[in-house]
Parts: structure tokens; sequence; C-alpha cells
């Protein structure tokens, strides 16, 4: 903490200089100079090297290994081998393939997902729909069921030949009418899991929307139709644009999904490519390179697209003045919008997660007709209850709880530290530092997983293989967002709170943890669930990071999967959703209960 | 105790935020910094506070030396005993009151009884006794700014700092307020510094008034000092004199032209000369009559274009023929019954022009 006080030890300063010129005052106020700013910057330093090492230096060995014949190693890093055959592999007719197929699956995916997203905002936010808060939960739960576990229930669920709907269609005389391995599949999947963030940005942006905008039009002679295509929507343009963009990079750099539902249907995208580089014998690390650069420069111009348009958003006559926004009459439409949610529930949770259970309980591995499922004896609880006895599991689910828990509390305070030297002091540096820490943004899960490896097996400390590089990248992949949610809280209290302590005599650390901490405890407590979901959900950046000692349930989730033991990773995909939960809610009354302590 | 500001110069990047400030502050005395937003007045405030480190300067509260550039002295702001209350109270809202006030001894590590009889005096000092376990997200505007005031005093200041302390209040509590705060000050015997932009609150609070412009200290003196001889045409503009007029000399002594329209003036007798100076003549100076006074060296026709009735006064705004508008204020009882559209004579007594430079030099 000492680096948050502005303490000044005086009388230390010449001693701690290097080399005083002896003599004219110019030189001796030149030294002084010279020490105050290097006392002044050193948080910024320290943060830095932090984020450089978090952050930079995979950035660094990607671009690095992009132009070179060989990949990091231990000891065998240097500037021999440059070269820019690695960028020959975009030219082949496989890459032009996957690039063509991130775009399109990322475009088709995010306009659906913003379409589904923004009509479920609208009727939860602005309409007298029943059942607003059952909207809302629709809305936003597909956010506790992992991409990847959404993709394996489709792929039971739609699989051509032994999916569950297909069975039915079937048994009905239709025949197999559901292929999900293939394009239109691959962006169902992705849009259904992918609408929450577009719900929640816009939800957002709408709730907080000022009524007198709406009210002034309907005074001045606008119908209802008029109002939403002149004021409503235009005033949520840039969350729509925002929300847009952002589910767009989020995407085109997914991972699990293209893998589970695009491979088997033989499209590829980027990341697979990627992924099929590194895992080819022997690994083509540099042309998996090659290929990450491409697809991280695609998503730097399109973040850096949605950054500009975020901007802008502070210029909508948006303000949280807790006013109530006029709920509009939808009329005989109120019925249209709930079936619209309905079906939605159903396609992203209900359907998948009947899916998993039968998956799992079902005895034999292969169905082939639907009336088998109702056999006797063809259900049973035996799969279920071999995996929770399963040690591999256990041992998985120790490991992604202690995974997600300690990048939460720990990624939470090291996004203080960041946001604290940002918005409260005026150390020397200070929005390069933020710069830094927001590049997560626009770099692939996958790829930073693949900078990373490289960087922990060249430096010479023994972290690699741990369960501590694991954090470390979950930790780098997400500073982002706890960078933006502490910031967000830290700029809600007043900088005078925690300066008035200083003057009343406190120090500067001590003022924070009385007033300021306590006072940003709502929003810290929401960035550390924040961090704890996407932790516990993450796969892609664990790719290349884990060992058969470091898996996590994502991992064995996906080795099942991959290895074709379906109902091993529908039973372990059931339990990895049920941890979810039960560490949602506690984490949720631990908060809660802790704010009302506070008094 | 006193307080001494020498040669204060702070930088924000490459323009200069506060420069080249000089003040004094006796013990016991009052000081206002008044300006308008941005002048630099808060900057130089939290310069005593320690919350802003000025680039160049020397500031000594008693004895100590609390901030010397020249010798890389810097005393942290919880060594400095200076006491402030802010603009925005800065009471802590997941607090009680007692907690609040409290803070400051236990940071003295004062023992527990002593607190709980220091806190109660203070409280009572305030009037807010019987408040000392109520949360203090409840209180009203004027409640909190009695905690913030009772947190800083029962630390027994070197120096009180009030950051527009009266700024967020509504009418009526602000001018009593502006009262107990001046009888406090003068009963404690505390130094203080306020910041203000409000010249009334500058006028009733102060023992003295720092006038700031740019940065700079535009004019020290008695609040009687500076709003009767304001140094400038723009001090005397930000003390309410509404009746600017640039002029030219016009070659008799006590004889000036306007500058934009054929008007001329009598004066007392001013050495000034040049573009850049402008007649200054209060509202209340002005005198508004339905019949032409007889014998007055400045009386001029014009139209009563509003009539403002403000309850003890009404502002008039007068268009004077082939000449400005020009604003008076006229006490209710000397009213001339004239409303808008009608033709007035007004008159203004040499002694009450002033000739000023448009800015401080």
């Amino acid at each position: 903490m000492s680096a948050l006080t502005t303490k000044r030890p005086r009388g230390t300063e010449m001693s701690a200089q290097p080399a005083p010129q002896p003599g004219g005052p110019a030189g001796k106020d030149y030294g002084r100079h010279f020490g105050r700013q290097l006392r002044k910057s050193l948080p910024t330093w320290f943060m830095l090297v932090l984020l450089a090492v978090l952050i930079l230096m995979p950035m660094g060995l990607i671009l690095f290994s992009a132009f070179s014949s060989s990949t990091p190693r231990p000891g065998a890093i240097g500037l021999g081998g440059l070269t820019l055959e690695n960028f020959k592999v975009l030219t082949s007719p496989q890459s032009v393939k996957a690039l063509g197929n991130s775009v399109i699956v990322a475009t088709a995916s995010s306009v659906l997902a913003m379409l589904i997203g923004a009509a479920l905002a609208f009727l939860a936010a602005r309409t007298n729909i029943w059942g607003k808060a059952v909207i809302y939960f629709i809305g936003i739960s597909p956010m506790f069921l992992p991409s990847l576990v959404g993709a394996l229930a489709w792929s039971l669920l739609a699989g051509p030949a032994t999916g569950y709907l297909n069975l039915v269609t079937r048994a009905v005389g239709l025949g197999n009418l559901f292929n999900i391995y293939s394009m239109p599949g691959l962006i169902l999947v992705l849009a259904l899991y992918y609408a929450p963030y577009a719900f929640l940005l816009i939800h957002g942006a709408m709730t907080l929307m000022n009524p007198d905008l709406e009210e002034a039009a309907s005074v001045h002679g606008g119908s209802l139709g008029k109002i939403l295509r002149t004021v409503t929507f235009p005033l949520v343009t840039p969350a729509l644009l925002g929300s847009g963009v952002l589910i767009f990079a989020l995407t085109m750099e997914n991972f699990p999904v293209a893998q589970m539902i695009g491979t088997p249907g033989q499209i590829e995208t980027l990341p697979t490519f990627i992924y099929r580089l590194m895992n080819a014998a022997p690994a083509r690390g540099n042309e998996a390179a090659a290929v990450a650069v491409v697809l991280t420069v695609l998503l730097i111009a399109v973040t850096a697209f949605q950054q500009r348009v975020v901007m802008k958003r502070n210029f909508t006559t948006v303000s949280g003045k807790g006013m109530k926004p006029r709920m509009m009459d939808i009329g005989r439409l109120r019925g249209v919008g709930l079936a619209f949610a309905l079906v939605y529930f159903a396609l992203a949770i209900v359907l998948p997660v009947i899916a998993l259970l039968l998956a799992s309980l079902q005895s034999s591995p292969y169905v082939s007709k639907l009336g088998e499922l109702f056999q006797k004896d063809s259900l049973s609880f035996w799969s279920l209850f071999q995996t929770l006895q399963d040690s591999a599991f256990l041992y998985a689910a120790r490991n992604s709880v202690l995974v997600s828990v300690s990048v939460a509390v720990l990624g939470t305070a090291l996004a203080f530290y960041l946001s604290y030297l940002v918005y409260r002091t005026k150390v020397p540096g200070r929005k390069s530092l933020e710069f830094v820490a927001m590049l997560p943004l626009a770099i692939p899960a996958i790829v930073m997983g693949l900078g990373l490896l490289w960087t922990w097996l060249i430096l010479p400390v023994p972290v690699y293989g741990t369960i501590l590089v694991l954090i470390i990248a979950f930790i780098a992949i997400y500073l982002p967002q706890g960078y933006r949610g502490i910031s967000a809280s830290i700029l809600q209290v007043d900088k005078d709170l925690e300066d008035s302590a200083v003057l009343l005599g406190s120090t500067r650390a001590r003022a924070v943890a009385y007033v300021t901490l306590p006072l940003m405890k709502t929003g810290v407590l929401s960035t550390i669930l924040l961090l704890l979901m996407l932790a516990m959900r993450e796969l892609s950046a664990a790719l290349f990071l884990f060992t058969s000692n470091t898996r996590l349930l994502a991992i064995v989730v996906f080795d099942d999967y991959d290895n074709g033991a379906l109902r091993s990773a529908a039973s372990t995909s059931l339990l990895y959703i049920l941890i979810i939960l039960v560490l949602v809610v506690v984490a949720k009354s631990f908060g809660a209960r802790s704010s009302n302590g506070g008094k | 105790m006193k307080v001494t500001l020498e040669n204060i110069d702070l930088k924000y990047g490459d323009s200069y935020a506060v420069r080249g400030v000089n003040a004094e502050i006796e013990d016991g005395q009052s000081l206002v910094l008044l300006g308008k937003s941005g002048c630099g007045k808060t900057t130089t405030m939290r310069c005593i506070a320690g919350l802003e480190t000025p680039a160049r300067g020397r500031i000594t509260i008693g004895d100590q030396v609390v901030f010397d550039s020249q010798k890389n002295i810097n005393v942290p702001s919880h060594k400095r005993n200076v006491g402030m209350v802010f603009q925005s109270y800065a009471v802590w809202p997941h607090r009680t009151i007692f907690e609040n006030v409290a803070f400051p001894l236990q940071m003295k590590k004062v023992g527990k009884k002593e607190i709980t009889q220091r806190v109660d005096e203070a409280l009572v000092m305030v009037g807010l006794d019987g408040f000392q376990n109520r949360g203090a997200s409840l209180l009203s505007g004027g409640q909190m700014q009695r905690v913030a005031l009772a947190r800083s005093l029962v630390m027994r200041p070197s120096v009180l700092l009030l950051d527009e302390p009266l700024s967020n209040l509504d009418a009526r509590l602000r001018d009593r307020l502006r009262i107990e705060l001046r009888a406090l000050q003068q009963k404690l015997n505390l130094t203080c510094v306020y910041v203000t932009h409000d010249q009334g609150e500058a006028l009733a609070l102060g023992d003295r008034i720092a006038l700031m412009q740019h940065g700079r200290l535009a004019q020290v003196g008695t609040p009687n000092d500076i709003y009767e001889n304001p140094a400038s045409a723009t001090i005397a503009d930000f003390l309410g004199v509404s009746n600017i007029f640039p002029v030219h000399k016009n070659g008799h002594p006590g004889v000036y032209r306007l500058a934009d329209h054929r008007l001329e003036l009598s004066t007392a007798e001013y050495s000034l000369d040049g573009n850049a100076i402008a007649a200054c003549i209060r509202p209340e100076d002005v005198i508004v009559t339905t019949q032409r006074a007889a014998g007055d060296a400045n009386s001029w026709s014009g139209k009563v274009k509003v009539a403002s009735y403000q309850g003890a006064e009404v502002r008039y705004l007068i268009e004077l023929d082939d000449g400005p508008s020009i604003e008076a204020l006229v006490s209710r009882r000397d009213c001339p019954a004239a409303g808008t559209g009608d033709q007035v004579w007004v008159n203004a007594s040499p002694s009450d022009i002033q000739i000023l430079p448009a800015e401080v030099a």
C-alpha cells in the first residue's frame, strides 16, 4: 500500500540520488528534480512491469514468433531466423476460407444476437408485458451456461443422425430435419449464447432513458410508432452499435463453439485454424502466430471502432436520476412478445439442459430410435454418480473453483490498484497504464493463451505447468472487465471523502481502507462476481496452458467431447453448471450479508 | 496560527493555475479567496492543505514550514493539522455522525473518554447535540455542513479551510449560516481561509479579501476597501457594479466621453488616460426621478425598459436617449411612480462615478 501514499520522507532526498553534481545550484536543482520525478513515477513503473509481463510480453512473443523460424523456448530466443515465410500460410486456400467463415459467422451471429437481445430488452424495460421479471431473467440466464456447454448440448440435440430432435422428427415420420454441424447451426448457437450481452447493454440504456424526451415527442403530436422510430431507438443507438460490435468481436474469437459445432461440419474459423496448427505434429507454432497476428489486427480494428462508439454514448441524454421510464402499451403484441421470450428460453436453456440430462442418464451410449429412450432401464443415474465420484472430475472441479476464486480476488485487487493510480493520483504515465490494461479486450483469448505459453516457458520462474499460470492467464485476459467495473465504482466515490480523512490526520492507506473501499463495496463485490463467472467459464485461454495436473472443468468437458465420451461430457457439464450456480448464489448472499452488516 | 504563502506557483501541464501568490493571514483572522471559477482560488487553498503540490514557493503555518520547494520540504496532509470543510462536505455516508466527528481524535490516539467529551462539545458548538448516533446519509445539506464543520473543529486545527461552504444551501439557510460561521470564527479565534465566488459571502465572512484573477492575486484588502475602491473595472463588475462603460478622456479635467455613445460624464478628477479605461457606477448610486432635477451635472433622460420589483428594492433597466442602458437599484421608499415604457430622468453624482482601468496592470 505504501505506493499509494504520497508521503515524502524529508531529508532523504540527496542520499537517494545516484550522482548529485557538486557545486552549482543548477546542478543540485536538477538532481533533486530528477529524484522527485523518479519517486513520483515509482508506482507507475511497478505497474508497468507487471502489465508488461502480463500483457505486453505475450503479445510481443506472438508478434516475434510470427516473423521467426522457431518458436520461443528457454534460452533459444534470438533475432536469428527472421523471416516472412510464416505468412505464406495465409495465402493457403484453408486460411482464406477460415477468414471468410470467421467474418460470415461473426456478422450473422451478432446480427441475430442483437435482434434477440434488443427485442427482449425492449419488452422487459419499456412495455407492459406480463411478468417483466421473468423476461429479465430469461434475458440474462444464458450467461450462466458456458458457450462450451451450450455447444455440447446442441450437438446432442441436433447432431445429424443421433440428435434428440432428429429422433423426434424421425419418430413422427419426417426424417432427419436438423443438422447443427452447419453454417446456420453454428450461427444459431453463437447467437443464442451471446444475446445476453446485447440484452444487458440495451436494457441498461433503455431503463436509464429520460422519459421527458419521449413525453416531449408525445406532447408535440408524435404517435407511438413515430416516437419509437424518431426518439427511443435513436437514443439507444450508441448502446445498440456498441453491443453489436462487442458481440462481433466475441463471436469472432470464440473457440469452443466453432470447434464443437463448426469442425465436425468442416467449417473452419480463424481460432480453430490456430488450434489445429498448434496441435499438428510437429506443432506449427510460427504459422499459428502469423494467423494469430491477423486475427488480432482484425479485432483491434473492430474494438477501436467500438471504443469510439462507446465514447459517443456520453453525449446521449441518458442519465441515472432514478426516474421511471414510460411503459408502452403494446396491446395484443404482449402475447407475441411473451411467446418470443419463451421460445428463446427453450432454445437457450430448456432444450439444452434436457439434452444434457438425457445424455448423462441414458445407459447405452447410442440411441437410434426415440422409443429406446423409454424402455425399461434405459435411463439411470449411474453415469452422474460415476462422475461425482470420479477423482479426475473432483480434481478438475477443485482446480476450477480455486482458479476462479483466485482470479476474482486477485484480479479485482489489481484492478483497484490500477484504477486508483489512474483516477486518484497524478503519477506520470497513468494514461498509458490504462491503455495497456485495456489491450486484452482486442486480443483473442486463444491468442493470449498462446502468448502466455511462450512467456512462461522462457521466463526463469517455475510457473509453467502449475495452476498459477492459469490464474495469471485469466487475470490478464479479464483485466479490462475488472478495470472497467472498479473504475466506474471509484469514479462514483467523491475524492473529497478520502482527502478529508487525510486532512483529519489519517495516512493515505488508512483513508482508502476507512472511507474509499467501504463506499465502493457494491462495485467491488459485483466486479468479483463478474470475474468469478468469467473465469469459471473460460476455456480458450487455458487450452495451451493446462497440464494433466491442472485440468479445469471446461477442459474436461472439451476433452471428453473430443474423445467422443459424450455421456461423461454431458454429466460433467451438468455438474459444471451446478457449481457455477452455487458459486454465484454463495457470492451473492455473501455480498448481501456483508453489505447489510455495514449498517 | 499565522499562515504565510510566498511566491506560490502551480502548473497544470504548461499553463499556470496559480502564479506568484503571496498572502499572509494573521493568527485568528480570516481571509477570503474570491474569484470566478477557474481563477485558482481552490487550488491555492488545496496547496495549504497539502492536497496539491506547488511547483515553487513556500508555505508556513505557525512556526512550521510545511512546504518549501527550495529546501524540498513537503509535509504530508495528515501531519499539517489543517481542518477543511469541502464544498461537497465529504461527510462519510457509511458512518454515524459520532464516528465522523471522532475520526481526527482517533487518528491522534486521544483516549476514549476524552474523545466522547470533545465530540459532544463540538456537536454542541455547531448545534447538532443529540445527533451522535444518526447515520450520516440521512442528513440534510445544512446538517451535513455542520457535521463537516464539527469534524474539523474537534481537531483544533492550526488553520481551518472552507471551500465554498455555503454554496450548496438554500438562500435563507445561507444567510443564517453566514452569520453563525462568522460568529464562531471570532469566538474561537480561528485562523480561517474561505474560498467563494459569491461577493456577498466574501464581504460578510472575511477580515480581508484576496481577489484572484487568472491565477494571480488581483487585489487584497478589507471588505470595505475592496468594495469602495475596486482596483479595476473587471473587479468592480465582479463585485456587482453593473454599469460599466468604456470611456475616453475628454481634455477637460474631470470630464470623460463614453466610447460607444455621444454622452459625457462629469466625474471627480482622475489622471487616468488611454483606451482601456471605464466608468463604473453602482446601480444603488443611480437616482431615478420623473422630473428633471435642477443643476445636476450628470442628468439624462431615458425610457424604462424593465422594472422589476424585488421586495425591499426595485431594479430598473433604463435606456438613455442617445445612450446606453443603465441599471438602477432604488429603495422601495424612493421609488418613482414609473413603469415600463415611461419617460424618466436619471442622475448620478460625479463623486459616485469611478474611472478605473479595465484590468489590473
